[in-house]
């Protein structure tokens, strides 16, 4: 079963390849990166294991465990899971989950991150072997740390995306997100304090491993780490610990996969009518650029993809606000940058990628939009409008809540401006890359953190060219308002400036972008198909 | 008069493999016109190139004399489009659907209204209009997508395989609904497998094999005095699997 699905696995990949340029590019661009990070690790262990440096284990022990953690945390913020195998395909087949389970590890090895780290562990075995038993131990923990490494971030992506498709998690996604961001803000407050406390680079790299080596992320690699130094306790209690982890994560894996196989549809609406929403019809008007905002709007609400979104949008100025808050109450000095008007800066900065996205997420049902011949302007124009009345009022919210925490009122009106430019110009920006650049998005039932086959370069240069617009548009403003802090007229200016280069990159976004999708509206509902040529 | 519908030569390739095959159709204005076909014969994709969904290779394409390819908006508006294969949007109620269709289709507001209450309990929605698309049957979720072509009053109604997974009375119900429009003047070109329904309701139609018309013509010519179906085999020289093949199926119930 092993062989099948890695041979599986294999000519999956090799057939996806075959289908499209982008995606050519895209692995060799993956690899590339891949080598290079190989190269990387596998070079500086060798270094450090000859110099002899008295951090070298420590280092060693902290990159490891980050490797882990990016395991979890890249696809879940970034990438979405590669399901090439995705086992609801398997659910017809007469098979246990425990049948298929040995086959799916393996199979994840598979790709690039896969190979990438099976290298960089065999390395780290090199890098502890300076005798007999912690090479053993350096052998047995990097088997555990790559099975740790897989199986966390299929259990955790999987459990996760089943969990945010259903109706529950829409209707408490706000609260979730705000405690776990508030939890990030005190981890982030306790790590600034603690780093202010310690003196030098050596012991921050020494304490930061023994923090990591008792993280689940490191309970594995910093195994050789306590057999090298001989503490033998500790070394026992991270075995134990990592053995029993990576248990449990199999049998975690096995239930989902089991739920997988008898119930493989992709969660739907949830059988809930609908109320008539007569608002936002109201709100929106009746013209085609309406009728898509009015659209989008109600998408906003009941696709989980969005929900998301807005979930993202709100993570950092939430760990901003409280880290900040928790430092002024310990009484440090922050200096004179009030940080919390950072949290609307990075909305706005943020707000693009929705629209980035927004056709890889309408998928085929774009061609509502072909047939009816609505102006692509029009399309352009009406999803920038939904994004406005969604993001608007909490732009606003984040910068009253700057201003009250940090007592500056002054500083609203320059803020307002920069983030007029960051957050109109990425809208703008990704209005056109938008039109031009799709690659197919997993639907909305299906798990948000799903990648379909191989795609998804286009989606990130696309995301590139948004963030990059928006932060080069705020740059001008962001320096009238610096100026604008002694200087009236400059002070006057940002906001006249940072309000015409928003409106500016939305008029030419929308006008350009519009026009492009006039023109390659076939080759848009190409893009977004998950069969395609 | 011009007709409802010109094909010229129109062609696709996907790959190396030729999908349609320089294709000619003429669809005349008022008629019903069917397009059947066996699996892989390249409908989808004529119907697609025909409704400005999916860009030629070569050829060109006239509905009521208007070029698809040269001048989208004006023709599109002419048509009402069923595709098959595509998702709709959804996360809109069934009645939210055809309202956004009609704003996109720019017919006045009340009149929207006015249609879908029409269209939705004429197809048996009623009962359904406030619930999710997405959680609609898939014959419900041909219904509403033929509500959505119907709403703006078209002149030419072009409908992939509008009969698939539809219940006997809700076919009746479209059925009905097509004579009544190609009666007020429309044109109708629809694809299906079934011969019968095809026979019983159209007054022209045309055979695609391998991406080239195979047959074409009025019903009468094309069957030629025999069943639609007979005439379908022969066309097609289709060969039913002989004795002695597929031998191994009968034991399905004992071991394998
Ligand atoms: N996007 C695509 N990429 C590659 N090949 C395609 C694509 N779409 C269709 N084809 C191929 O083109 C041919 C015609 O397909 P099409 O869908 O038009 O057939 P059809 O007549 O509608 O069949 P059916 O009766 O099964 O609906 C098939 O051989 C199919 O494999
Ligand atoms: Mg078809």
């Amino acid at each position: 079963m092993v062989a099948v699905l890695v041979g599986l696995k294999l000519r999956l990949l090799r057939n996806a390849l075959r289908q499209s340029a982008w995606r050519i590019v895209g692995v060799v661009l993956a690899t590339a990166y891949g080598l290079f990070l190989v190269a990387l690790a596998v070079v500086g262990m060798i270094a450090l294991r000859f110099t002899g440096v008295a951090v070298g284990p420590d280092v060693v022990v902290v990159g490891l465990s980050a490797l882990t953690l990016g395991w979890t945390l890249v696809p879940l913020l970034a990438s979405g899971m590669d399901d090439t195998l995705d086992p609801g395909r398997f659910a017809l087949l007469p098979l246990r989950a425990r049948e298929l389970l040995p086959g799916l590890v393996a199979s994840s090895l598979v790709g690039v991150p896969g190979v990438a780290t099976v290298l960089i562990a065999l390395a780290s075995v090199v890098f502890w072997a300076t005798g007999a038993l912690p090479a053993i131990a350096a052998l047995i923990g990097a088997v555990l740390g790559v099975l740790t490494s897989v199986v966390l971030a299929r259990v955790v992506t999987t459990g996760l995306g089943g969990l945010m498709g259903g109706r529950r998690f829409r209707d408490s996604a706000a609260g979730i997100v705000a405690v776990l961001a508030s939890l990030s803000g005190v981890t982030v407050a306790m790590g600034m304090e603690a780093v202010s406390r310690t003196p030098n680079a050596a012991d921050l790299v020494g304490s930061l491993a023994a923090l990591a080596g008792w993280t689940p992320f490191g309970w594995a690699w910093s195994l050789p780490a306590d057999v090298a130094s001989g503490r033998w306790g500790s070394a026992a209690a991270k075995l134990g610990c990592a053995v029993v982890l990576v248990a449990g994560l199999l049998r975690a894996w096995e239930a989902l996969l089991e739920r997988r196989l008898t119930s493989p549809l992709e969660a739907r609406g949830g059988g809930e009518r609908v109320g008539q929403s007569g608002w936002i019809d109201r709100l929106v008007g009746t013209s085609s650029a309406g009728a898509v905002a009015g659209r989008c709007l109600r998408y906003w609400r009941r696709d989980p993809r969005y929900i998301t979104s807005i979930a993202m949008y709100l993570i950092l100025p939430i760990v901003l606000v409280v880290s900040m808050q928790l430092q002024r109450r310990s009484g440090d000095d922050l200096g004179a940058v009030p940080w919390e008007f950072f949290g609307p800066f990075s909305l706005a900065m943020l707000v693009g990628l929705s629209t980035c996205q927004d056709l890889a997420y309408d998928g085929t049902a774009v061609w509502t939009h072909l047939t009816t011949g609505v102006p692509g302007r029009a399309d352009r124009l009406g999803r920038l409008i939904a994004l406005g009345v969604v993001v608007g009022p909490l732009f606003v919210l984040l910068q009253l809540a700057a201003a009250v925490i940090s007592g500056r009122w002054d500083l609203v009106v320059p803020s307002t401006a920069v983030g007029a430019a960051a957050g109109l110009g990425g809208a703008g920006a990704a209005s056109w890359i938008g039109a031009i650049l799709q690659s197919p998005a997993a639907p909305a039932g299906a798990n948000p953190f799903r990648t379909t086959n191989g795609g998804g370069l286009q989606a990130m240069i696309a995301t590139m060219v948004t963030v990059a617009a928006s932060g080069i548009l705020a740059v001008p403003v962001l320096a009238l308002a610096w100026a604008g802090l002694d200087q009236p007229w400059a002070a006057v200016a940002a906001p006249v400036v940072g309000l015409g280069i928003g409106l500016g990159a939305v008029t030419l976004g929308t006008r350009l972008g519009g026009g492009y999708l006039d023109g390659h509206w076939p080759e848009v509902l190409t893009n977004v198909s998950e069969k395609r040529a | 008069m011009t007709d409802a519908l010109v094909l010229e030569q129109i062609t696709k390739n996907f790959g190396a493999k030729r999908a349609v095959d320089a294709l000619s159709l003429t669809v005349p204005r008022g008629s019903l016109f069917g397009l059947v076909g066996p699996n892989g014969a390249g409908k989808t994709t004529t119907l697609s190139m025909a409704t400005g969904l999916l860009r030629p290779d070569y050829g060109r394409v006239l509905v009521g004399g208007v070029d698809v390819w040269a001048d989208p908006p004006a023709a599109k508006t002419l048509m009402g489009v069923l595709p098959d294969g595509l998702r709709l949007f959804d996360r809109l109620s069934g009645r939210e659907l055809l309202r956004y269709v009609g704003l996109l289709r720019r017919v006045p507001p009340a009149d929207i209204e006015a249609r879908s209450r029409e269209l939705l309990d004429a197809l048996g929605l009623t009962e359904d209009a406030d619930n999710l698309v997405v959680d609609y049957s898939s014959g419900m979720t041909k219904k509403i997508g033929l509500a959505c072509a119907l709403i703006h009053a078209p002149a030419l109604l072009v409908l992939d395989e509008p009969f698939e997974a539809v219940d006997p009375l809700s076919g009746e119900v479209i059925r009905g609904i097509l004579r009544r429009f190609v009666a007020g003047g429309g044109t109708v070109i629809f694809s299906s497998h079934v011969m019968e329904l095809v026979e019983q309701l159209c007054d022209q139609l045309a055979v695609v094999a391998l991406g080239r018309v195979v047959a074409a013509g009025s019903l009468d010519a094309v069957r030629a005095g025999e069943s639609l179906q007979q005439r379908f085999l022969d066309l097609l020289g289709v060969a039913v699997p002989s004795e002695g093949v597929l031998t191994w199926l009968q034991s399905s119930s004992g071991s394998n």
